[in-house]
């Protein structure tokens, strides 16, 4: 008996469910990976993406790109060294800065994919920025919608901007870590290049290195306060309350030890080595569309029910490069240095 | 005064306008022998068989002095006898008449309604041994100023369409042109364009939040109570405010005021019971009605089986029960005065439940513990009101009405989890997590309504009215962990917030009657609404035109403004409880709408009814909401999480109509655009969920007999709005423009079959059994993508397959109804 249930069910559950020709496209688009700021150095990714119902070779050699700033057209490069993370990705660099103010304008064209155009304004710049930090225990959510908490010791990170964003202004967080490794004493050639080599940043989280593939973090001032519209990897980020007219976010990372890694007592090599942790704080204003598409991304990335069902109110489909894919943005960018946390040290060390 | 016969073949069903006393109309034999107007209008019924169709507080009691109309009726024959002996008994009596067919119309003369503005029909007719009772209306929809009116009346839904056997109000308007359904089954209305938490429900003159049982399979409206509905999509009077799209003003019948009756029904989905009759004979009466569903009785077998096939320590749960029940009391003070009390409350109720026994063994001792998780979901409106209706003279009526309506969602998720561990020693967690979300929404409100017709000229409606709202959705979470029966980590986390607001109304609005062929209703409607710091006020214009082009056309045109504070928070389409109602602030300010619509109205020979209607409608402030929790919207930063943005629709409507004794047939067809602007969504205007280019609907009840009649409804519009992925980037979808897919077009019929008996007591019972989705068509109702890769070698390649899913197929089903 069970057994004739059990077909019954699974015929009628089958018999429920109908393949249908979708109008899908038949090739590719171009796909654009772009943030460009004040400083030189700015990259281009372009991608041909894959139509979803057909497989395709795809390959980004043959698109031309042309970049304007204010009409004027502005000097790319390729960079011939770039790996891309996607196959037949390429990459350009742009030689110049852009200045608050200015209207980017991006065409891209190929001869079997559709023609794309996208425009972005840079922002304004980023005002002063007061930054302190300090060590807090609190809760920290490990995924967006997840109702447990942790209670976790977190280094938090208070930024102070002395100004009161517009309704449709929007920013963005990125603290970057490196390891750095300070030596008592005299450290043998040997030794020391070992650890040299490990010296490297490593980003807790970036705002678009990895766009269309990772979270994002932005903060919407459409209030007083700045407000994390969402929160995604390692970095938590949170409103907070601002003093006068101005606007606050706080940032919550891990805590890092500085430890002692090695050491030689006695003999003809006295040293120690310690792995040490540097931080470098960046505040970037987002243009509009920027913001759009990384909150895209972002709640497609982590809403329970796929959006193609059809029950859910909204669909991000967001992308200001018109007959593509991808990200043109624009920011403004205040960016502390490099720094040590004072005090820190010194409780951490061994 | 007086009209020839039109050509028509069939009884036309009037409409009363409740603001006047309900019409009820009994033919009174006068055995006393005085020579009474009522008494000669008894034998002009034995002679010729005619009925009389009055207003209740027309005098026919007044002496009659002429010519005995038996001694009249015996000079001619045919029809003229009948013509003139009308003309000697009502000659300066005061009293107009007007011959339809086998009717014969009444009304005084120095009324300020003329004749030909009542259009009659005739709802039905009761023969006793004491008399004879007919219930007519009036039907104001044809000879109404405004474009975009349906009147439906409450017998409607005791003969023909039936959904699933039980006659269903939303359904019913959802078979509409103008009007989508959403999702199949449910009771989504989105009308012209709107959202679907645009429409306002009237009952009674009180506004209802939720209206809908089961996701919407059953409308919160019991139609054994609802004396009639008027439907309003556009041309809106000035007396309706709050919401943008559409109005639902349902009225529910009082109590017969002379004897008792009721009504018993069983069916495929729930049973009622319905009861009236008098507390004191002619003064006051009373009306109850209830109704409860049976899944919780069907699923108890269906829990016993499905739980003997589950492994050992498994068991399951699902249990669904939903009840709703209308009272009202109604008191005559005398026929110019009546109070009545409304009272309705409906509740749902939903259960799943899993749990599993997990055993671990740690060296060689047993240890057990539960995981599961269990989901309980309430849902329900309460609405009490008192209602004084107040005629002052003929020409003014005042009607008042305090309420007190609240609507609650209560959701509680309990999660449970064990997990036994370890290496050295043992690890025993247990871990529990309950989250639970409720909305409250209380409003107290009064309203008060004077109709005045100072001249032949004017008919004035004005009116005040108040509403508090208070809006409290609340969320709990509690985690508890314990580690080996020690508690190691409590946390216990609430969020609410707490909303007061008010919002009152003034409006005014003319119906101005300039000649016989130009009517105009030009009404302005003010509304103040508070919250917090927050203010709003609107000014909604509203004007309406009727041109008579002929005794049987009128061109109608309209212009109406509407807005709406009030907003539902929902993080999906499914009318399912987790949703919150929520006021307008600054970051989320009222909806508005703009409408305008003309319409061209025709009576065609043969008993046919042609409109046809076209309408633009701007809506903005439209919002959508944008956050990532896909269930249960968050509350704490929902006005951030909420986009705003526009919307427009525009299209043409065409509805035919036939009547005859035996046969009514009813076609809708409409042709529509939808469309929304969201800044941060997409670029450019793109077509909404629900943009239904084509929408064709024909209804048709055939009585063979007063046995036994059959129903059919086809109903087809193309398919709903999907969003599906067409790119794919380094394994991650991509959706390339917004509602980009259409699915396949839906269509459906539905049968039924009406059986009527009179019993040996002389009740009437009647069988109704109905197929719906009678060939089975399987329509579409979500859309899914299987991707998976088509080879194992390297670099990979993956297939991407589009599907389309469907649920509903035929579905028999019965339901039996007695009325005693």
């Amino acid at each position: 008996m069970k057994r004739y249930i059990y077909i019954a069910a699974v015929l009628l559950a089958v018999s429920c469910e109908k393949e249908v020709d979708f109008p899908a496209d038949e090739t590719g688009r171009i796909y654009v990976e772009a943030i460009l700021g004040e400083n030189a150095g700015n990259r281009i990714n372009l991608i041909v993406s894959q139509p979803a119902f057909g497989s395709e070779d795809t390959s980004a050699e043959d698109i031309a790109l042309n970049l304007k700033a204010d009409g004027e057209t502005v000097a790319i490069v390729r960079d011939l060294d770039y790996v891309p993370d996607v196959e037949g990705g390429i990459s350009y660099l742009v030689q110049e800065g852009f200045q608050p103010g200015q209207t980017l304008e991006l065409e891209a064209q190929s001869s079997d994919l559709p023609s794309v155009r996208a425009v972005t304004t840079v922002p304004a710049p980023i005002p002063e920025v007061k930054l302190t930090h300090r060590e807090v225990l609190t809760y920290k959510d490990n995924e967006p919608g997840q109702t447990m908490n942790s209670l976790v010791t977190l280094l938090e990170f208070h930024l102070l901007i002395d100004e009161k964003p517009d309704k449709d202004e929007y920013f963005g967080i990125q603290i970057c870590r490196r390891t750095v490794y300070d030596t008592v004493g005299t450290v043998p050639g040997l030794v020391w290049k070992s650890y040299k080599d490990r010296s490297g940043i490593e980003e807790y989280d970036d705002l678009y290195a990895d766009a269309g593939r990772g979270e994002g973090n932005a903060i919407s001032s459409e209030k007083k306060e700045m407000f994390v519209l969402y929160d995604g990897g390692e970095m938590m980020v949170i409103p907070a309350e601002a003093e006068g007219e101005g606007a606050a976010v706080n940032a919550y990372v891990y805590p890092t030890k500085n430890r002692l890694v090695n050491a030689s007592y006695g003999g003809k090599d006295n040293y120690e080595i310690y792995e040490v942790y540097e931080y470098n704080v960046r505040l970037y204003r987002l243009s509009p569309e920027m913001f759009r598409c990384l909150k895209g991304r972002y709640i497609i990335n982590n809403s329970r029910v796929p959006i193609h069902l059809g029950f859910s109110p909204v669909t991000y489909t967001y992308t200001n490069v018109k007959g593509g894919l991808g990200i043109f943005g624009a920011v403004s960018e205040y960016e502390s240095g490099w720094f040590r946390i004072r005090g820190y040290e010194e409780k951490w060390n061994i | 005064m007086r009209h020839v016969l039109s050509i028509l073949a069939t009884i036309i069903l009037m409409a009363v306008q409740t603001v006047a006393e309900p019409v009820s109309l009994q033919a009174r034999s006068s055995r006393d022998g005085t020579m009474t107007v009522r008494s000669q209008m008894e034998i002009l019924h034995d002679i010729f068989g005619v009925n009389f169709v009055y207003d209740s507080s027309l005098d026919l009691d007044i002496p009659y002095r002429g010519e005995p109309m038996k001694v009249l009726a015996d000079h001619s024959d045919g029809r003229e006898s009948l013509e003139s002996c009308l003309e000697f008994l009502f000659k300066d009596t005061g009293i107009s008449y007007e011959i339809n067919r086998k009717y014969i119309v009444l009304t005084k003369i120095d009324s300020k309604k003329k004749p030909k503005d009542y259009t009659i029909f005739i709802q039905e007719q009761k023969d006793t041994l004491d008399e004879s009772r007919i219930t007519a209306y009036i039907d104001r929809r044809h000879n109404a100023t405004q474009t975009g009116l349906q009147r439906i009346d409450g017998s409607r839904f005791k003969k023909g369409f039936a959904f699933l056997g039980s006659p269903d109000l939303i359904k019913e308007v959802q078979s509409l042109s103008g009007v989508s359904g959403g999702n199949e089954l449910l009771s989504g209305m989105y009308v012209h364009g709107g959202d679907g938490t645009d429409n306002l429900f009237l009952l009674d003159g009180v506004p209802l939040y939720q209206v809908s049982h089961l996701a919407g399979l059953i409308s919160s409206f019991n139609t054994e109570v609802v004396d009639n509905l008027d439907f309003y999509k556009s041309g809106f009077p000035a007396r309706y405010g709050g919401k943008t799209s559409s109005v639902v003003d349902i009225t529910t019948k009082p109590g017969d005021m002379n004897e008792y009756r009721g009504s018993f029904n069983i069916g495929l989905l729930n049973g009622g019971l319905q009861f009236e009759g008098p507390i004191v004979k002619g003064k006051t009466s009373f009306n109850l009605a209830v109704r409860r569903s049976w899944f919780d009785v069907l699923t108890v077998p269906y829990n016993i089986i499905a739980n003997l096939m589950l492994p050992y320590g498994e068991s399951g749960k699902v249990q669904y029960a939903m009840t709703d029940f209308n009272a009202s009391v109604t008191h005559l003070f005398d026929k110019d005065s009546r109070l009545s009390l409304n009272v309705y409350a409906g509740s749902d109720y939903l259960r799943y439940k899993w749990t599993d026994l997990q055993v671990k063994y740690w060296e060689g001792v047993r240890h057990t513990g539960d995981t599961g998780f269990d989901v309980n979901v309430r849902w329900g409106n309460m609405l009490t009101s008192l209602n004084w209706k107040k005629k002052f003279s003929d020409d003014l009526h005042l009607n008042t009405v305090l309420y007190y309506v609240r609507s609650n969602t209560d959701v509680g998720i309990f999660n449970d989890m064990w997990e036994v561990s370890g290496y050295n020693s043992l690890y025993i967690e247990d871990v529990d997590i309950s989250e639970r979300n409720y909305s409250r929404l209380h409003d107290l409100g009064a309203k008060a309504e004077l109709d005045w017709i100072p001249s032949g000229y004017h008919h004035i409606n004005t009116g005040v009215s108040y509403v508090g709202h208070l809006f409290r959705p609340v969320r709990e979470i509690r985690m508890v962990t314990k580690q080996n029966d020690e508690v190691v980590f409590w946390d216990d986390d609430s969020y609410s917030v707490s909303y007061n607001a008010s919002e009152a109304s003034v409006y005014a609005a003319d119906e101005i009657s300039l000649s016989n062929w130009f009517k105009a209703n030009i009404g302005l409607r003010y509304t103040f609404f508070g919250q917090g710091d927050f203010v709003n006020h609107s000014i909604e214009p509203r004007a309406a035109f009727r041109f008579q082009l002929g005794q049987r056309t009128a061109l109608k045109m309209s212009y109406t403004e509407m807005n709406q504070a009030v907003h539902l928070l929902r993080a999906h389409y499914l009318d399912i409880p987790m949703t919150s109602w929520m006021p307008s602030t600054d970051y989320v300010p009222p909806m508005k709408s703009r409408q305008a619509a003309l319409g061209l109205y025709v009576d065609l020979p043969h008993n046919i009814n042609l409109n046809v209607e076209g309408y633009y409608k701007t809506m903005h402030n439209m919002y959508e909401y944008s956050g990532t929790d896909g269930i249960y919207p968050d509350l704490e930063n929902w006005e951030i999480e909420v986009m705003r943005g526009k919307g427009r629709s525009y299209g043409a409507e065409v509805e035919l109509r036939w009547r005859t004794d035996k046969m009514d047939v009813a076609a809708y067809y409409t042709l529509s655009w939808t469309e929304r602007f969201f800044e941060g969504i997409w670029h450019d205007w793109y077509p909404a969920r629900n943009d239904n280019r084509h929408k064709f609907t024909i209804n048709a009840t055939r009585r063979f007999s007063d046995r036994f009649e059959m129903y059919a409804c086809w109903n087809y519009h193309t398919g709903d709005r999907m969003t599906v992925p067409t790119q794919i980037v380094g394994g991650q979808v991509y959706y390339t423009s917004p509602y980009n897919y259409k699915m396949a077009d839906y269509h459906r019929l539905d049968i039924g079959f009406n059986f009527r008996k009179t019993t040996k007591r002389g009740n009437e019972s009647v069988w109704n059994l109905s197929l719906y989705n009678a060939y089975c068509r399987m329509n579409p109702m979500f859309t899914m993508l299987d991707h998976y890769r088509t080879d194992y070698k390297e670099p990979a390649r993956y297939e991407t397959v589009f599907k389309e899913l469907a649920a509903i197929p035929i579905i028999p089903s019965f339901n039996y109804t007695l009325r005693f």
